[in-house]
């Protein structure tokens, strides 16, 4: 997995914070836990260790994360944080399909009709 | 490993294959020769045949460098290294002459066996009890010096060829310029040497040696080899190991400053 | 700054590979210098690394005026086949180890062994690709203060890439090194920079951070880059 999946319109820092994000919401990295080192971090995902230092920078920022002193960084061991986490990225994941349902002029009640519609396919399949 | 050694040992291996090539024609030469003056029963044969390959033996030492160096002239990317371009140069001629010195060996080798065989054959008239060691060891030098003087004229010429490089405009007459020094040079020498002062006390200060071969042959008695008196002239000598010297330094400075990856 | 180039200029006879080119390398940064083939990329490394001068203006590294001696404190990988074709790769580590007192001969081994390059194989024998891994064992063993990089992806094959900058990442100390990669192809390298500059026909013709080009111009470098160039009438 290297580096040309980034999308050019937003900061690799940010993507990178995004990407983390997910494993946490998913559960893959629990609170409390640790998380890779920034080089670890930089290899895997094919980044330049510094874009690295400020998402994590960033996510401390945010309270997600706590750097412990020669020890590393960690996952909050506040649950309610994670959970606020997994809200605030669900509210962004539908904001931005209403706002595009919007764009192609789909009225709320018929967003909703297609959605049940949908996922009605989906179990069924 | 120290940085001297690490680059005589890159040298060495370099001029490896070049230098078994030189050893395997050697050998070839020399029992080649000794095979025919067997068969046709001219035992006196093995002197030419020896100053003949101690004659080329003085390009031994210009060719293992010119060899060298035109590996390194491919791309320059020797010069990235650390070192002093004088060590860099050093290293190669350390490895040259050590390679030399060793072809040398051989030869001495294969001259006592010339002297053995002209011994048997009764066609030494002198030294026929003792082996002329002295003279050996300065025939050896004269070819070891001549080649060592002509190795750092190789090598002035090949840094002052690549320190034009930088000029795409001289790319077709960058030998030509190359041949220009030279002649230039020896126009030079001659002409010193013409100069009456000059030409009067050139020789005026010498030590006699024994060692001057002379090989006559006499249709009769076929060769003879005499060693007879020589000067040796300190002047002439005093020049040139400064003008070798003095090659040597001008071609570092230009591979230090002139020649360019 | 630990490079500084003041209006430097090189020519090759009357063409000039640099024209009067003023730059600054930052410590613990990573350039990408980007450029199209013959643009000034590669005479713009050797001049760091002291092995090409110019004509007029002054180099300084490490607050140095540069000399052929510079590579003592620089490591640069070429994108010249350097290589003796009779050498093991042994031999060729042996002998960088003994010319460059900064060569840690562990690191090497280290490398070697993770690159699959086995100690025995002669020059001639090794693909281009394993060519490519050990240039790169050569100059990541080095601990240099300053690390340059000509071309180190091309003509390679994906696979080789991918490993050649996980191990950019693995072994450059990026607190301690300056690194310079030249580059006229993008795609892997781009998140591994910090900053990137175009120079054409010997000019520097743009310089910017790459995380400033996405907040602020929505860009990648590949895209800032074909801009740049459109803007030169390319």
């Amino acid at each position: 997995m290297m580096a040309n999946h980034f999308e050019t319109s937003k900061p690799i820092y940010l993507q990178i914070v995004d990407t983390i994000f997910q494993t946490i919401v998913r559960g893959e990295i629990k609170p409390g836990e640790k998380l890779p080192s920034v080089r670890e971090m930089a290899i895997q995902s094919g980044v330049n260790p510094n874009t690295i230092q400020r998402s994590y920078a960033e996510m401390e920022r945010m309270g997600v994360v706590e750097t412990k002193r020669g020890q590393g960084t960690f996952v909050t061991e506040r649950k309610t944080i994670v959970d606020e986490l997994k809200q605030t990225m669900q509210t962004e994941v539908i904001g931005q399909f209403i706002k595009n349902m919007e764009e192609l002029g789909i009225t709320k009640q018929q967003i909703i009709a297609a959605l049940q519609e949908y996922l009605k396919e989906g179990e069924e399949k | 490993m120290n940085a001297f050694i690490g680059l005589v040992k890159k040298d060495l291996s370099l001029m490896r294959f070049w230098y078994l090539m030189w050893l395997a024609f050697t050998v070839i030469g020399m029992g080649g020769g000794y095979a025919l003056t067997e068969k046709f029963d001219q035992p006196d044969g093995v002197v030419p045949i020896f100053v003949m390959l101690a004659g080329i033996h003085i390009f031994l030492m210009p060719i293992l460098l010119l060899h060298v160096l035109r590996i390194e002239g491919k791309n320059q990317m020797w010069l990235y290294n650390p070192q002093s371009s004088q060590m860099l140069l050093f290293s190669k001629i350390c490895a040259a002459l050590l390679l030399q010195i060793g072809a040398q060996v051989l030869l001495s080798l294969y001259g006592l066996f010339v002297m053995s065989v002209l011994v048997n054959n009764d066609l030494i008239t002198r030294f026929s009890e003792f082996l002329p060691v002295k003279q050996g060891i300065y025939f050896e030098m004269a070819i070891l010096s001549t080649s060592i003087y002509i190795s750092m004229w190789v090598v002035f010429l090949w840094t002052f060829y690549h320190s034009l490089g930088k000029f795409p405009k001289l790319n077709h007459f960058r030998g030509l310029l190359v041949l220009l020094v030279w002649v230039a040079y020896n126009l030079l020498e001659t002409f010193l040497t013409k100069i009456h002062v000059i030409e009067h006390n050139l020789f005026a200060f010498g030590f006699n040696l024994q060692v001057a071969p002379k090989a006559t042959y006499d249709p009769s008695k076929s060769w003879r080899v005499e060693y007879i008196e020589a000067a040796l002239p300190i002047i002439p000598i005093l020049y040139y190991t400064i003008l070798t010297v003095s090659l040597f330094f001008a071609a570092s400075w230009l591979l230090e400053k002139k020649v360019e990856v | 700054m630990t490079i500084r180039f003041e209006n430097v200029t090189k020519k090759y006879g009357s063409e000039a590979a640099l024209d009067h080119v003023n730059l600054q390398f930052q410590p613990g940064k990573i350039y990408g210098l980007l450029g199209p083939n013959g643009s000034g990329k590669s005479t713009t490394l050797k001049m760091i690394t002291g092995l090409v001068y110019p004509n007029s203006g002054t180099i300084t590294v490490l607050g140095q005026q540069v000399t052929r001696k510079m590579c003592h404190s620089v490591a640069y990988l070429t994108e010249l086949d350097m290589f003796y074709d009779s050498f093991t790769v042994d031999k060729v580590v042996a002998f960088y180890a003994s010319q460059f007192p900064d060569f840690n001969l562990e690191k090497a081994n280290e490398l070697l062994k993770e690159m699959n390059l086995s100690g025995d194989k002669k020059m001639k024998q090794l693909s281009k690709g394993n060519r490519g891994r050990l240039k790169l064992v050569l100059i990541l063993a080095r601990e240099a203060p300053i690390l340059l990089f000509d071309e180190p992806l091309s003509g390679l094959d994906p696979m080789v890439r991918d490993s050649i900058v996980k191990s950019l990442l693995t072994y450059i100390q990026f607190d301690k090194q300056t690194v310079v990669i030249a580059t006229h192809e993008m795609d892997e390298i781009e998140a591994i920079l910090d900053e990137v500059m175009v120079i054409y026909n010997g000019r520097i013709v743009g310089n910017e951070n790459v995380e400033q080009l996405r907040e602020q111009q929505g860009l990648s470098v590949l895209e800032w880059f074909k801009q740049t160039m459109e803007q030169m009438g390319v």
